[in-house]
């Protein structure tokens, strides 16, 4: 990733719960896993540190988005993965829509397509 | 190879009004997401000082994170395991403990016309049996209010209220019986001898609050148990 193309963390928090509920959407991962792939996704452009990712996953899984379950694996290390609930498939749908729409009005805004 | 667990304990320190378990759970969670990391960024080829500084949070990020997870963790439910953990356990024992002393009390001290006893006939030989019958079924009281707490997934500390109940509430009144006695009632015979203030806080405070523990100690020693019921979906 290009130096400069770093999401300041204050944007980056804000669009913390769509990253993970649309991550999520495709199969249950872990904390890290899901640290990993969003940092991987976006090249580099997102990056949650555990400070932030924590807090976030447990207030989408009190707010019932997300479901968190034990799970031991092969190396013996137990991993807590998460996976979406329906609510959380729910709440994703418009989720996405405020997002594009979002976007779509910056870029009528700041010309960010032409940028 | 560090002790993560330690370092998050560190890091987000008590997270105050969360449940004993609970919190452990969230330790064994981030604890296993640094180690895992830390080994990705060693596999990367860093070295082992500037993995951990990468991995590990700054001071102030640990309490950001502490403060957002206690405000999410902390909700009503966690008011019900306050009222399970401490309150209730603290309120049983000193009912128990109440409800020994007026019992042994009462049976002590009750007219005996006819006795075998002879030691009955001496009302203050009986009311020290009565006192030290009860001293010895405190530990008992102080190990009931302990495992209740202890079941229902209070950390130590609240286990340690929970069996002293009786002598943190018997403290409360001896210290402000025996002054508003001298004021209301006039009788500042106890205030004016400190000798008997401290005897009658050694008698119904000091020594049954070692006994309460007493009995309370092998569930003062254990670490924190899930909540009683509360299905098992953790590890660790």
């Amino acid at each position: 990733m290009k130096p400069g193309n770093r999401v300041e963390s204050k944007i980056a928090r804000g669009s913390a719960a769509v990253a993970i509920l649309a991550l999520l959407a495709e199969r249950p991962l872990y904390g890290f896993e899901i640290a990993r792939s969003i940092e991987e996704k976006t090249d580099g452009a997102l990056r949650f540190q555990l400070a932030s990712l924590y807090p976030m996953l447990y207030e989408l899984e009190k707010r019932g988005y997300v479901k968190g379950q034990w799970q031991p694996n092969r190396a013996g290390r137990d991993r807590r993965y998460y996976s979406l609930t329906a609510a959380g498939r729910k709440k994703l749908a418009p989720l996405r829509r405020e997002w594009r729409a979002f976007f779509e009005a910056l870029d009528r805004l700041a010309g960010l397509a032409n940028a | 190879m560090p002790d993560w667990k330690t370092i998050v304990r560190d890091g987000i320190g008590g997270l105050r009004g969360v449940s004993c378990a609970e919190r452990e759970e969230i330790v064994s969670e981030i604890a296993g997401h640094l180690e895992e990391a830390f080994e990705y960024y060693r596999a990367e080829g860093m070295s082992e000082q500037a993995a951990m500084e990468r991995v590990l949070p700054r001071p102030r990020e640990w309490n950001a994170a502490a403060r957002r997870i206690r405000r999410t963790k902390r909700s009503p439910e966690r008011m019900n395991d306050r009222t399970k953990q401490l309150w209730i356990p603290s309120l049983l024992t000193l009912a128990l403990a109440n409800m020994l002393l007026m019992a042994l009390g009462e049976a002590s001290l009750q007219p005996r016309a006819i006795t075998s006893d002879p030691i009955s006939w001496y009302p203050g030989i009986t009311l020290a049996l009565a006192y030290f019958r009860w001293i010895v079924a405190q530990p008992l009281t102080g190990a009931i209010g302990a495992y209740l707490s202890y079941r229902a997934g209070g950390n130590r500390r609240a286990r340690l209220v929970a069996c002293l109940f009786p002598s943190i509430v018997m403290f409360g009144l001896w210290c402000g019986l025996v002054p508003a006695s001298d004021v209301v009632a006039a009788n500042s015979f106890v205030m004016r001898h400190p000798t008997s203030f401290a005897l009658g806080a050694l008698g119904w405070v000091v020594v049954p609050g070692a006994a309460l523990m007493f009995g309370a100690l092998p569930f003062l020693v254990l670490p924190c148990a899930k909540p009683f019921g509360e299905a098992a979906n953790s590890a660790s």
